[in-house]
Formats: C-alpha cells, sequence, structure tokens
C-alpha cells in the first residue's frame, strides 16, 4: 500500500538515474565485450584480455601503487592534523577547520595548477636553488611520479581530515582522561586510545582519498609526465584519441570494479560510513 | 598530622569566575572523604585539580608533603573513577584492568593475578573477557573501580559514580562501596552532590558551595551542628525562622523573628550580627501537640494545612500565627505496628520543640 | 565530551610532535595558493623575476572576452544543475528515509554509485550514452551530466538532515489531524530546509568545479570555465590564470566564511 502512496516521490529522481546513470554503464559495459563498436562480429573478451599487455598492465599497477602512496602520505599528514583541530580550544578548532575546507571548496584545477609555482623550472624550489648555488641547471620536478603523488596528497587530503575530525569529535574526552590518569603518556594515549577509537574516521578518510585518487585523470594529466601516467590518462586517451571505444570501456569496467570492491571492503567493516557521508560534506 | 593529601590556597579561574577560590583542605590517610554540593559549586574542578587534568591558578596540593602541581597527571599515583565510567569501549575487561598496569609496564604474570585477585573483591569473576558494551551498569561501575584500584593508588577519586545507578542499585552500591574501602584501606576522595550518599558513606564531609568549603565535619557533625544556612539547607531538610533580634535574658536567649514570633532558647549566643542570623529546626524535632507545650518546650498554635504521607511518616505544614509555615515530620506508627495519634488537615495544634533544639545560623 | 574545551591540563592533540606537522600541513596546503595569489600581481609574464607590483594580469582577465562566455555558461550550467539536482535529489530523500520500499537496499545503493565511481568513468559512459542516442553535445548535455552526480549528494546531505529530525514530531502532527502532505509542508520541509539549502549549495559548487565530466559532456559554445583553466594551463601558461585563480580562491574563502556565519546565526 505503501508503495503506491509514495511512487511520486521515487520515481521522478530514479528515472534520471537510470536514463543518465544506469544506462550508461550499461552502454559501457556491453561496448566492453564488442570489436571496437562493430556488432556484427559479435561479443569478444579481448579488449579484458588486452589489460595484460604490459604496457597497459603498468599504468593500472601504478595507477594502484600512487593511490596507495597518496592514501598514505594523506594519512601522514592529516591525522596528526586532524588529532591537534579536534582538541584544539573553539576558537582555533573553528578557524582550523575553515583553513582545511577552503582549498575542499577550491577550484581543483587551481589548486593542482598552484603547485606549478613550487615545481616548475622557474618555480620556488629551482629558484632556490639556483640562487644558493646547489645547481646550476633546474631540476625536473613537474611532470614526475613524484610530482603526481605529491597532486594527489594534495588535492584529497581533505577528505582524509574532515572524517577523522568528525570521529575524534565523537571520542569522549575522559576516555583520555582516564588513560593518561592510569598512566599514559601523550604518545600512549595517541597509540592505544585515540588510534583505535578515531579508526572508523581513518579508515573513512582512506577510501575517500583512494577512490578519487585511483581514478584520476586531472592530477596526472597536469604535474604528470609520460612515464607517471595513471588509468584514467589511458581511458581519456582511448576514447578521445584512439577511439578506441571498446577497450577504452572495458578499462572504465575494471576500474569501476575495482573501486567497487574496496568499497564493499570498507562496508562489510559492519559499519555503515556511507550514510553519514552527507554529515561531512 | 597523619595527612596525606594537603591542599592550601587552592584556587581556579574560568575566565573571571572562580570556580575554586581559596580552598583549604586535609585530607588524612586511609579515611573515606566526602566532597559534597550542588553542581558548579567547584568540587568537580578540585577533582581534576587533585588528578592532574586541570591545573591550579595558584595555591598548592602536597601529597606526603611533595608539591604535586607540576607532576603530569600520568605520573600521579591517584587514580580516578568516572563519573561516565570512561571505559575503553574497544578493551574488554580483562585489558581495561590491565591498562594502568601495562602502563607501568609491570610483567604479564604479575598483572594476571592482580587481576584475578581484584575481580575477586569486585565479584566480577568470569568476565574477564567481555566487552563494557555488554555489561549491565553496574558491571561497568565495577570495572572502573577495579580498573583505578588494582594499581594501588594512594588516593582513589571517585567523580559521582553513582549518579547513574537507579535508586536500588545505588543504596547497594553506597554499602559495597563503604565496605570495600574499609577492606583495602585505599583513601577514597568521593565526590557528589547527593547528601544522603555522603552521610552514609564518609567518614568525614566537606560541604562545598561557590568555590569554597563551607563546613568540614564528620556525618553527625555536618547533619547536627550546621554551621551556616546553606549546609543546614543543603543537607536534610529544616526550618528557618528568620530572626529580627535577640536577647540574652534569665531565661536564656530571647529570640524574635521578623514574623514578630517571640520564643526562648537555650543555645549559645553566637555573638554575631543578628541581621543575617536565622533559627533552623529539622522537621523531625519539632512535635504536634493537641495539649499545650511542657516546660522545658517551645510551642506555638497553628493549623495544619497539609500532609505529604511516606508510610511510616508524613510530613504536616502547619501555619503558625504571623504567617510563619513549618515542616513537621510525624511518625505514624511504632516499631510494633501500633498506630499512633493522628492528624487531619484544617486540625488545631501545638507545634513544639525542646529549647535546647535548633540552631543559630549565620548567612 | 565533559571539559573538552576547559582549560585542560593535559591538552590532548597539542604536544609539540603533533603541532609541528600541523603547521607543516597548513603551509603545504596554502604555500601554493599563496605563491599564486602574489604573481598575480606581478608584472613580469615570467613569474620568476619580480618586476613590481601591477593589476596588469587583472585588466587583461577583465577584458578576455571568451573567459567571460566561460564564466556565462559556467554559471547557466550551475544554476540548471542546482534547481534540477536540488528538486530530484529531495524527493529522492523523502522517499528512502521516510518510506519502505521492496529492494530498499538497491535503492541505497544506486544512489551511492555516483560518488564512488570515479568521474573519469561516469564521463565516458555519458560520452557514449550521448553518442549512442546522437544527443547533441551542448549545455543541455553538461547540465543533464552534471545532475547525474549531482542529485546523490543532495540526497545524503537532505538524508543526514531528515535522520537528525525527530520522528514523533511527524507523528504529533499526524496525530493532530495531518494528512501525509499537510506533514511534508508543515513539518518536514520547515524543518530540512537548511538541508536542502545546504545540499542546493554543493550542487552549485560541484558543477562549477567539475572539470572531468563537463570535459567529456561538452560540445562547441559550452566551454566553462574549468575548460577555459585547463585549455589556458594545457596550451599556454600566461600570469592571467594567476588572476583567475586568485579571485576563485577569494569566493571560495568567502563562501566558506558565509556558510560558516550562516551556520553559526542559526544556531
Amino acid at each position: 500500500m505503501k508503495i503506491r502512496e509514495s511512487s511520486a516521490l521515487i520515481l521522478p529522481p530514479y528515472f534520471f538515474l537510470t536514463v543518465f546513470f544506469i544506462l550508461p554503464v550499461l552502454i559501457i559495459l556491453i561496448l566492453s565485450f564488442t570489436h571496437n563498436r562493430d556488432w556484427s562480429q559479435g561479443i569478444t573478451l579481448k579488449n579484458y584480455l588486452l589489460i595484460l599487455d604490459p604496457l597497459y598492465l603498468k599504468v593500472l599497477i601504478r595507477s594502484l601503487i600512487f593511490a596507495v602512496l597518496a592514501t598514505l602520505g594523506s594519512l601522514l599528514i592529516g591525522l596528526p592534523m586532524a588529532y591537534y583541530i579536534s582538541f584544539s580550544n573553539p576558537k582555533r578548532k573553528i578557524l582550523l577547520t575553515l583553513l582545511v575546507l577552503v582549498p575542499f571548496w577550491t577550484n581543483f584545477l587551481v589548486r593542482i595548477f598552484a603547485w606549478f609555482t613550487i615545481l616548475g623550472r622557474q618555480g620556488l624550489i629551482n629558484s632556490f636553488l639556483l640562487w644558493s648555488g646547489i645547481i646550476n641547471e633546474p631540476l625536473q620536478l613537474l611532470h614526475t611520479s613524484g610530482a603526481v603523488v605529491l597532486g594527489l596528497v594534495y588535492g584529497e587530503i581533505p577528505f582524509m581530515i574532515l572524517p577523522i575530525i568528525a570521529a575524534m569529535d565523537r571520542m569522549d574526552i575522559s576516555l583520555l582522561e582516564a588513560a593518561t590518569n592510569l598512566g599514559a603518556n601523550r604518545f600512549m594515549v595517541f597509540k592505544k586510545l585515540v588510534l583505535p577509537l578515531a579508526s572508523p574516521g581513518i579508515i573513512a578518510g582512506s577510501i575517500f582519498v583512494f577512490i578519487p585518487a585511483l581514478g584520476s585523470f586531472v592530477v596526472p594529466d597536469i604535474l604528470g609526465g609520460r612515464d607517471s601516467f595513471m588509468i584514467g590518462n589511458t581511458i581519456k586517451n582511448q576514447f578521445m584519441t584512439v577511439r578506441d571505444w571498446s577497450f577504452g570501456s572495458s578499462l572504465s569496467i575494471i576500474l569501476m570494479v575495482l573501486v567497487l570492491l574496496g568499497v564493499s571492503a570498507y562496508l562489510r567493516q559492519g559499519r555503515d560510513q556511507s550514510m553519514t557521508l552527507g554529515e561531512y560534506l | 598530622m597523619n595527612n596525606l593529601l594537603e591542599i592550601r590556597g587552592l584556587t581556579k579561574l574560568f575566565g573571571d569566575y572562580a570556580a575554586v577560590k581559596d580552598l583549604n583542605l586535609d585530607i588524612l590517610k586511609g579515611e573515606f572523604f566526602c566532597l559534597l554540593g550542588p553542581s558548579g559549586c567547584g568540587k568537580t574542578t578540585t577533582l581534576r585539580m587533585i588528578a592532574g587534568f586541570d591545573a591550579p591558578d595558584s595555591g598548592e596540593i602536597k601529597l606526603n608533603g611533595n608539591n604535586l602541581v607540576s607532576v603530569p597527571p600520568h605520573k600521579r599515583n591517584i587514580k580516578t573513577v568516572f563519573q561516565s565510567y570512561a571505559l575503553f569501549p574497544h578493551l574488554n575487561v580483562f585489558d581495561n584492568i590491565a591498562f594502568g598496569l601495562r602502563m607501568s609496564k609491570k610483567p604479564e604474570v604479575e598483572i594476571s593475578a592482580r587481576i584475578k585477585n581484584m575481580l575477586e573483591t569486585v565479584a566480577l569473576e568470569g568476565f574477564e573477557k567481555r566487552f563494557p558494551a555488554q555489561l549491565s551498569g553496574g558491571q561497568q561501575q565495577r570495572v572502573t573501580l577495579a580498573r583505578a584500584l588494582v594499581n594501588q593508588p594512594e588516593i582513589l577519586l571517585l567523580d559521582e559514580p553513582l549518579a547513574a545507578l537507579d535508586e536500588k542499585l545505588r543504596l547497594q552500591m553506597q554499602v559495597e562501596l563503604a565496605n570495600l574501602q574499609r577492606e583495602i584501606g585505599i583513601t577514597f576522595i568521593f565526590i557528589t552532590h547527593n547528601q544522603e550518599e555522603a552521610l552514609t558513606m564518609a567518614d568525614r564531609i566537606a560541604v562545598m558551595d561557590e568555590g569554597q568549603i563551607q563546613q568540614i565535619g564528620t556525618p553527625d557533625d555536618i547533619y547536627l551542628r550546621p554551621k551556616n544556612r546553606f549546609v543546614a539547607s543543603f543537607i536534610g531538610q529544616m526550618n528557618f525562622i528568620e530572626l529580627d533580634h535577640l536577647e540574652q535574658t534569665d531565661e536564656g536567649l530571647l529570640l524574635t523573628a521578623n514574623t514578630g514570633l517571640q520564643f526562648i532558647s537555650h543555645l549559645s549566643n553566637p555573638n554575631c550580627e543578628t541581621s543575617d542570623l536565622c533559627f533552623g529546626i529539622r522537621p523531625e524535632q519539632v512535635k504536634m501537640r493537641r495539649e499545650r507545650p511542657g516546660n522545658q518546650e517551645v510551642g506555638f498554635k497553628g493549623v495544619i494545612s497539609n500532609e505529604v504521607y511516606y508510610g511510616d511518616s508524613s510530613i504536616f505544614i502547619v501555619h503558625l500565627e504571623n504567617d510563619q509555615t513549618l515542616s513537621i515530620m510525624h511518625q505514624n506508627y511504632l516499631p510494633s505496628g501500633i498506630n499512633l495519634e493522628s492528624f487531619q488537615e484544617g486540625e488545631q495544634v501545638y507545634a513544639c520543640w525542646n529549647k535546647r533544639a535548633g540552631s543559630l545560623l549565620p548567612e | 565530551m565533559s571539559h573538552r574545551d576547559a582549560t585542560s591540563n593535559v591538552g590532548f592533540g597539542q604536544g609539540k610532535s603533533v603541532s609541528i606537522v600541523t603547521i607543516s600541513g597548513l603551509v603545504f596546503l596554502y604555500l601554493p595558493i599563496f605563491i599564486l595569489i602574489v604573481y598575480s600581481f606581478n608584472d613580469s609574464r615570467f613569474s620568476a623575476s619580480w618586476n613590481g607590483f601591477s593589476f596588469k594580469w587583472y585588466k587583461i582577465m577583465w577584458h578576455d572576452g571568451p573567459l567571460w562566455t566561460a564564466i556565462k555558461n559556467t554559471l547557466i550550467i550551475a544554476t540548471a544543475n542546482t534547481l534540477v539536482s536540488t528538486f530530484l535529489g529531495t524527493l529522492a530523500a523523502l522517499a528512502l528515509s521516510r518510506h519502505r520500499y521492496r529492494f530498499m537496499g538497491v535503492y541505497h545503493k544506486i544512489l551511492h554509485m555516483p560518488i564512488v565511481i570515479p568521474d573519469v568513468v561516469q564521463a565516458v559512459s555519458l560520452l557514449m550514452l550521448f553518442a549512442f542516442f546522437h544527443f547533441t553535445l551542448g549545455l543541455v548535455s553538461v547540465i543533464l551530466a552534471h545532475a547525474s552526480f549531482s542529485i546523490s549528494f543532495v540526497a545524503l546531505v537532505v538524508m543526514a538532515k531528515l535522520s537528525n529530525l525527530d520522528r514523533r514530531l511527524e507523528e504529533a502532527a499526524m496525530d493532530l489531524g495531518a494528512n501525509r502532505f499537510q506533514v511534508l509542508t508543515q513539518v518536514i520541509l520547515p524543518n530540512i530546509w537548511p538541508g536542502i539549502l545546504a545540499g542546493g549549495l554543493l550542487a552549485f559548487t560541484l558543477s562549477i568545479d567539475d572539470f572531468v565530466i563537463t570535459f567529456f559532456t561538452s560540445g562547441v559554445g559550452s566551454t566553462t570555465l574549468p575548460l577555459k583553466i585547463y585549455s589556458m594551463i594545457k596550451f599556454g601558461i600566461t600570469p592571467e590564470i594567476n588572476a583567475i585563480s586568485t579571485v576563485l580562491v577569494l569566493f571560495s574563502t568567502l563562501a566558506v566564511s558565509s556558510i560558516h556565519l550562516f551556520d553559526r546565526e542559526k544556531k
């Protein structure tokens, strides 16, 4: 009975999502099994086998490594920052949270481009090294793997910090006081209490960084070079340059499956943090 | 003499507001000491300074003669039982209790032995593998106690530990806590806003208000000889008769209330400003009679306006002449079950008390 | 949460090493942006040399016709997307948090997918959709593409708000004789409108910021600001980008601060 009553609510959004989300995904799923759009030749698995080509396999593995490094990098900086911010006095906490949010709301391309001013041939680092006489020729810092990982960390770190702050804010401070009272020093309080209790936020943050990092296309496109392209760049090339839409589709499906595997592994942790995603935004 | 903890001139400011003002306190080794006061009186802040969570703005806290103020909290041999229990949700009972021992790097064999002992003491054998969320409120309470006590602290601080328990469990825990303290002999500093908890458990009580100690004494002292109006009103029930002036006569002190009521009291003259003085008398010290009062008694005619029935006893609200109202406790039965004299609302009675009863209380 | 804001003696999270990492982290976040802003006032074409303070690049930006066209397109797309996705997202949120359906889990999963799936995958699949149906790429295709992921964000924000709304309010309203529609308009919507507003704002921002999906679904005459910035970065960097970036950073700072102030006003 209720189903009929509220179909007015559920039909419009899900009709839209079916046409503009599910259908497109189905189209590339089908495309990925064709001989480059030639329906007459029947279905094939060759687009999936092509990923085993060392050329593409390398890109896929590189993407995974970059994503892992970006996640670790964000965690390394983001976890202490979140700890500091969460336990700051209210005034400072608001200020610092805003400081983390401003990049979050600033145009992504602009933020990535900003690294040209630091890493470029005329950027801050090269200017300094040349000026101080340590080097005679500017170093190649842009268009390297290091620049890509740095850019990924830079782009995604707010997604790490914000969920961890949220998790730490839920922590009862008397637990930390109890630990102190029982003889734990700062480091032990962090290791034995803060870390395990903030783990839902840490896991959420890691997922929120890993997923966009893995599928990133803008960062390697702008900061990367030929040796640091990721799977996102390959997908773009297949559709825009090479025009092998079927192979592009199979790469897209593979990337999607990898991401969904990661997400479901996270959801199997038993906590449906995705429901609270809205609160982080 | 045998002071374990000495607090001198302790002050804590939150902005302009002094949560604790120039507080002095001595706590004896092995006693069950209660800090009693309404919420916001500074008792929790005092406790947090003793534990080291808050730093005092001035003053000293000495344990065995050594100033603690600069000692970080994790190096003080003072353990706390938190109001919210603060059990670590990700650790089971055993690991919760072992936390402090592991921090001080005790060998695991010793830890196991001590925890086994401790669990026996708090009657929680077999609960080692349970997690806090799987325990009842009373059990969590015991784990918190065990977690603190297993470290053999010099002082155990208890911050309103019974507040979250229901009435029945609270009474039971009061008895258990008092027995436990006597058994292990560790000094307890117990914080509460519940006067009944303080009276039933403590060896000594300090009543606090507005950041200062109003009175320190045994439960008896506090109940029977309150020093001022705050203590008298905070502990138990008390009838207050505001005094206009008092005069020494041959018969004793002649007290004149600002309602015009006049009566003799055999209390000693407090020799202070009469303007903020009042006469306090507890409901159980006042008797209701149908006949005139005796020689040693003061008595006033009045009308019963309400009866509040408690079963074994009732509180009667009696309006005296001159607009004075008194609460009077009346025993309804004798222990043998025989009904005592009963009174009706609207009835005219005499409210009487012994001339030696009551107390003269400054502001 | 007792005493988190008190002058605690212990100062959790405020130790030396944590403070140092925090300060370094903030430097990391802001140094590139800061230098970008400084260079935007540099008279020189080359960032390495400082030729004196100048508004030159802002003037060039002001007279950059294609840039303004891109901004206009961006705003048209963002506004249309906000209207569409706020409406549809709110409906989805209301449906999923206040009603029961068969396959409830499937509905939830579908809603979350556009958020977790990499934008590049979504972009190429939308491109294929439009190609398949011979739909001309332009403003409309970009708006539809933006709405396809914005709906989910709006719905999640509104759902978060709805889950904090006391169910008993609705029961009380029904108890007092309100029908379902009246409960919606008299009780639910007045209480969740900040969530709807926040969702709409998020949709607007996502739309303005989006590069990847726009890149694949836009056609002739629907260049947006991010596309314009991208082509400037890729094909000829001039300090004009620094000026544009500075203005964008200024806007996001203003937006974040005013949202914060608005939030506090509410409390």
